[in-house]
């Protein structure tokens, strides 16, 4: 008696609980997809113009939840090695220690400290470690959209980021020809897993 | 592209700190040759240090803290600690006991100046496909033992009291100029900061040698030929895993080196065919990095820096 009196409010608590999971939707995890992305740089060349480079070998993971973004994060890292400025001198010399100093520290990485949802994407602030110094700052991922093509979740984001190489301790007797200031340009696309 | 002007003058600065000290530090009189006390042994040492700074001082070389780079590790740590070595050993009395701090600062500073580097890693091993990993013991012995060979030859090199004024003046600057042609080897690859930062000790390794040639002071040549050995093995090690100084680089300007430095050892004085041999063999290898690294970089790097 006491067991089929108790029937219907376990059966209520078990719906509740199973509605409850079925409905908060997992948070969408997401690979960097390097085919479909770029991380570019720019830099003021004797204060006349730009030169422009990118990095070939980048990778990444963003979870994204939708319902509470606060619980999202992005990581990106860039593997400093792959810069590519279509000069193999430059690049050469860009790896050396008056620059990048790629034997020293081979990546670049960021890793999200805080998201939070703003009009056209997420507002991130995270950790951005360059050349051993890590220092945190906000960027403006705008985009989010997710589609299905050919069976595969996709999302895409774009930033655009101001650094000075000298606040990541650059040799600052490099800095003179090539501007203090790059614009790093972030177009990326994830791939669900 | 360097500031030439800038690192003449650092080089001249470093040149006549290290000259004057060493003159004042001997205005008193010491016996020609004379060794001595350790406060005696010690003003040569004082003098390269001060021509070093203050040519640091005229580029405003200075550490970065935290010492992240390996240029920064070799400079406030490495040579500090080779220094300190070279302190102790005035003030020891016994030669094993010297010997054997000198041999273990100078293969510790092969783990400082590889420190963090992708060199010391533990790397997936991707040739094995068995998930083992490797870890940079090649890199570390290979550094450590450029860092000890120059070292101790330098050492054993430099303490030849009965050496000829003029042979010790040659194969001293045998030595300096292997320094400084690898600094420029480095500068050349693209690592200017690298090759700047070795002006100031080829300068005030020039200064105290005049001086020492000067005023008659073997102490202070032996300091020349001592420091000149060991700021070569830092350069080497620094150019070859942070810049771009190859292999075949490395092992000419290590023979460069060693050539000159045996021969001294052996203890032949100036009427020594050895001498002149060792001289000739020097300038041919050193030569044969220099020459086309200049090549190189009128071919690729030159309009990249103008």
């Amino acid at each position: 008696m006491l067991n089929s009196r108790l029937f219907p409010c376990n059966v209520l608590l078990l719906m509740t609980l199973i509605s409850g999971t079925a409905f908060a939707a997992p948070a969408e995890e997401y690979v960097y997809d390097l085919v479909h992305s770029s991380v570019s740089f720019k830099a003021r060349h004797l204060d006349i113009s730009w030169i422009h480079g990118r990095f070939n070998e980048v990778d990444g993971k963003f979870s994204i939840d939708r319902e509470d973004p606060s619980k999202s994060s992005f990581q990106l890292t860039i593997k400093a090695d792959s810069v590519d400025t279509a000069n193999a001198a430059r690049d050469e010399h860009l790896r050396q220690p008056d620059y990048f100093d790629t034997k020293q520290f081979p990546t670049i990485e960021f890793r999200s400290t805080k998201v939070k949802a703003i009009d056209g994407g997420y507002e991130v602030t995270g950790d951005f470690t360059m050349h051993g110094v890590t220092r945190s700052i906000t960027i403006e991922l705008m985009g989010g959209k997710a589609i299905e093509s050919r069976g595969v979740r996709r999302v895409g984001f774009s930033t655009e980021l101001r650094l000075k190489r000298s606040d990541y301790k650059f040799d600052p007797k490099a800095i003179g020809p090539i501007g203090d200031e790059a614009i790093v340009i972030i177009d990326c696309e994830g791939m669900s897993q | 592209m360097p500031d030439v002007w800038l690192l003449t003058t650092s080089f001249v600065t470093a040149m006549l700190s290290a000259g004057v000290s060493c003159l004042l530090a001997y205005r008193r009189g010491t016996a020609p040759d004379g060794s001595g006390t350790a406060a005696v042994q010690l003003r040569p040492l004082f003098s390269l240090s001060c021509g070093v700074l203050a040519g640091m001082a005229v580029q405003g070389i200075l550490p970065a803290f935290p010492l992240v780079s390996a240029l920064d590790r070799w400079l406030a740590i490495g040579l500090p600690m080779l220094m300190l070595a070279d302190v102790a050993g005035c003030f020891l009395h016994q030669q094993l006991a010297v010997r054997w701090i000198k041999v273990v600062a100078a293969v510790a500073v092969a783990p400082v100046i590889l420190y963090g580097s992708v060199h010391l890693q533990v790397m997936p091993d991707a040739s094995a496909q068995s998930g083992s990993s490797s870890f940079g013991l090649l890199p570390l012995a290979a550094a450590g033992g450029v860092l000890l060979l120059l070292t101790l030859l330098g050492d054993s090199s430099a303490a030849k009291p009965d050496l000829q004024r003029t042979a010790a003046g040659i194969y001293s600057g045998l030595i300096l100029l292997t320094v400084q042609v690898t600094a420029v080897v480095v500068m050349l690859g693209g690592w200017i900061g690298c090759g700047a930062a070795a002006l100031p000790v080829t300068g005030a390794g020039t200064g105290l040698l005049l001086a020492g040639l000067l005023l008659r002071q073997h102490a202070a040549v032996t300091v020349v030929i001592r420091w000149a050995s060991r700021s070569l093995g830092g350069i080497i090690v620094l150019g070859h895993y942070f810049g771009r100084l190859t292999v075949a680089q490395a092992a000419l300007i290590l023979a460069a080196a060693v050539i000159p430095l045996l021969v001294l050892r052996s203890g032949r004085g100036l009427q020594s065919r050895g001498l002149w041999v060792s001289a000739v063999l020097t300038l041919l290898f050193l030569s044969l990095v220099l020459l086309p690294a200049i090549l190189e970089f009128q071919r690729r790097m030159a309009v990249l820096l103008s």
